[in-house]
């Protein structure tokens, strides 16, 4: 009996949702108020409600979902659980551009409302959480098996720099135009390939090494 | 501010790749000024060392951009085999040593093209690459009990060729000294070589074919191939147990008759190729070879195959003939044919280039001209080589505002000159009328 009601609202949520990307690429807008979108949906008010507060919060859920589905999919594969750091972050952008061709249209348009890219939008504050707690799982482990460099102060901020490496990947992949977001794919290798070779072990430890040492001589 | 130095740094623009080649510009300018600089001090200094030098920046360079940057040095290095062989060592070297692509991005390129990954297609799959090609890398795959090698291509290759090849220009010029009316007609057909060979799709079919063709030639072994498991970005063929030939001739040591048996495979593979078939392998890079566990030989690679026309066929294999040094007349209209030489040249150029292009059909042609040739022979490759380099110092020939030459001979040529080289390095004697219609 739990089990049965439980698989009802998620097809209830799976609706509004399909119904929701629908209006908005057919109208290009939100719709006006949550009343007529039930209304046209021919749910009742309430049914939404019990879903989502709010149509930023089913926008936050639509995100979010790209990075569980990726996620809960990658992990479900046994080769993932034995491949490094770098190969582990590579094959979760591979498959996340794969899951945002599926909607395209739908992405494109919400990114195209960002205003301030400083600021992080509503709709992919969900999103975001559920990347940075990913990467932070596979930093880790890449601390401890010594593929990233432990480095005071610094290391703590890695996740951050991540997401703003997630965010260039979904602005190039939005204006990529080669054929099967083929350059999608090239920037994505590159970039991760660099990233790795500044978190790892080498060059940058080393400046930093030196710089301390200059600065602990200047002021003696 | 890491982060933002991260995106600039991703080569994906011209404007990087163009940084990079002037990087190398400035590091040749040096290399050069290094050898005058020490030449002053020493005089009797050699240029074996400058050349070094400037290989081996070319290499670094191109080496990390890959593609058909890579291809291009490799091409120039063969082509004009007037290079000094300092250089011609670093680039054979350069179809081992670029960097491999991931293996992430191996199986995203499966399941666009496949739908599936690569294990789920082959029983296992290497998940790193046993080799690396210029523009793809080789994975050791099996299925069925049956040792399979799956060539995989670099993405974006085909779009980067174009681009490359026009940054390569000015290094060309100068470091390859050659002129910019010869560079473009070089440039047109190697850039349609490379987009040819960028296409799987079409290396496949072509694989198919010639090695059908020609699997009647004695002691050479080609491998099967899968169309099923190939498409644009992965081709896909049977494993040929043995060692790359550099390799084998590196650590193993063949017996005079072997060598004569290898080295004679080879020659009839080609001059079967070019005289009953019309189109060829024209890439003869050790690489490309395998000596099997038997001592046969092994034939993999047909990226790169140069469909001989016909009207082209007739100009050039007439220098082939028997009596063509004797007979001025015959041989003069042989090189306007192949644009040696001009109608409108001056009577002291033409005379001059007559007898420059005389010299190298008399040298190159030596081969054919004896039913068997020995091709270990250090004192006729020390004439080559050396004639090669008086051709490099040419200032005639250098500054000649005209092409000298056609475009379809260049990977002739080119095949020729790694031909010889290889019969050389197998010490080969080789019986030079077979599939020879002269």
């Amino acid at each position: 009996m739990e089990s049965k009601k439980k698989s009802k609202t998620q097809k209830a949520a799976v609706n509004i949702l399909a119904a929701y990307r629908e209006y908005v690429l057919t109208e290009g807008k939100r719709p006006a108020t949550v009343f007529k979108f039930c209304k046209e949906l021919g749910i009742a008010e309430s049914e939404f409600y019990q879903q989502y507060a709010s149509f930023d919060a089913l926008e936050k859920s639509i995100w979010a979902s790209f990075i569980t589905d990726t996620r809960a999919k990658m992990e479900a594969d046994d080769a993932y659980l034995k491949f490094s750091a770098r190969e582990k972050i590579l094959t979760f952008y591979f498959m996340l551009a794969e899951a945002l061709k599926a909607d395209r249209s739908f992405v494109l348009a919400q990114l195209s409302a960002i205003k301030t890219p400083a600021i992080t939008p509503v709709f992919l504050r969900g999103f975001k959480a559920a990347f940075e707690e990913w990467v932070n799982g596979v930093l880790a482990e890449g601390k401890s098996t010594g593929e990233i460099a432990m480095r005071p102060y610094l290391d703590s901020k890695y996740d951050s720099l991540f997401w703003l490496h997630m965010m260039f990947i979904l602005q190039f992949w939005a204006h990529d135009e080669s054929a099967g977001f083929e350059k999608t794919d090239i920037a994505i290798e590159k970039s991760v390939t660099l990233a790795f070779d500044l978190i790892g072990k080498g060059v940058l430890d080393n400046a930093l090494d030196f710089g301390k040492f200059l600065y602990q001589h200047s002021k003696n | 501010m890491a982060e933002i130095r991260e995106q600039g740094s991703i080569p994906v623009g011209k404007v990087q790749r163009a940084s990079k080649f002037i990087a190398t510009g400035a590091k040749i300018g040096g290399n050069y000024l290094k050898h005058y600089g020490k030449k002053l001090v020493n005089p009797d200094l050699s240029k074996d060392e400058l050349h070094a030098d400037n290989a081996s920046d070319i290499y670094n360079s191109l080496s990390q951009l890959k593609g058909s940057a890579l291809k291009v040095a490799q091409m120039l290095s063969m082509d004009k085999n007037l290079l000094p062989t300092a250089y011609q060592n670093q680039f054979a070297m350069a179809q081992y040593s670029a960097p491999p692509l991931s293996y992430p991005l191996v199986v995203r390129t499966f399941e666009k093209y496949f739908k599936k990954k690569p294990t789920d297609l082959f029983d296992t799959f290497s998940i790193s690459a046993r080799n690396a090609a210029s523009i793809g890398q080789v994975h050791e795959a099996t299925l069925q009990g049956k040792k399979l090698a799956v060539k995989i291509q670099y993405p974006g290759v085909g779009d980067s060729i174009k681009s490359d090849l026009a940054m390569v220009k000015p290094i060309a010029l100068r470091m390859f000294k050659l002129n910019a009316t010869e560079y473009d007609e070089f440039i047109q057909e190697v850039q349609a070589r490379m987009l040819e060979e960028a296409d799987y799709t079409l290396e496949l079919e072509r694989s198919m074919n010639l090695s059908r063709q020609c699997k009647e030639i004695a002691n050479l072994v080609f491998p099967g191939y899968y169309p099923d498991f190939s498409c644009e970005k992965v081709l896909t063929m049977d494993w040929l147990e043995g060692k790359p030939l550099g390799e084998f001739l590196k650590t193993e040591k063949l017996s005079k008759s072997d060598a004569n048996r290898i080295g004679q495979a080879m020659w009839d593979f080609y001059h079967y190729q070019i005289h009953q078939l019309k189109e060829l392998h024209a890439d003869p890079h050790p690489g490309n070879f395998i000596i099997t566990n038997n001592l046969k030989l092994g034939i993999i690679d047909f990226g790169c195959v140069k469909v001989i026309p016909e009207d082209f066929y007739q100009q050039y294999f007439q220098l082939l003939e028997r009596d063509i040094l004797q007979n001025k007349t015959k041989l003069e209209k042989a090189f306007y044919d192949l644009r040696f030489i001009y109608p409108d040249d001056a009577a002291k150029d033409k005379k001059f280039f007559v007898e420059v292009f005389s010299h190298l059909v008399e040298l190159l042609g030596r081969p054919f001209r004896s039913n068997e040739f020995d091709f270990d022979n250090d004192a006729y490759f020390a004439e080559v080589f050396k004639f090669g380099e008086e051709l490099s110092n040419m200032k005639e020939l250098r500054e000649s505002k005209k092409a000298r030459g056609v475009k379809h001979a260049i990977y002739i040529n080119r095949t020729y000159f790694g031909l010889y080289n290889l019969l050389f390095d197998l010490k080969a004697k080789v019986n030079t009328t077979s599939w020879v219609p002269f």
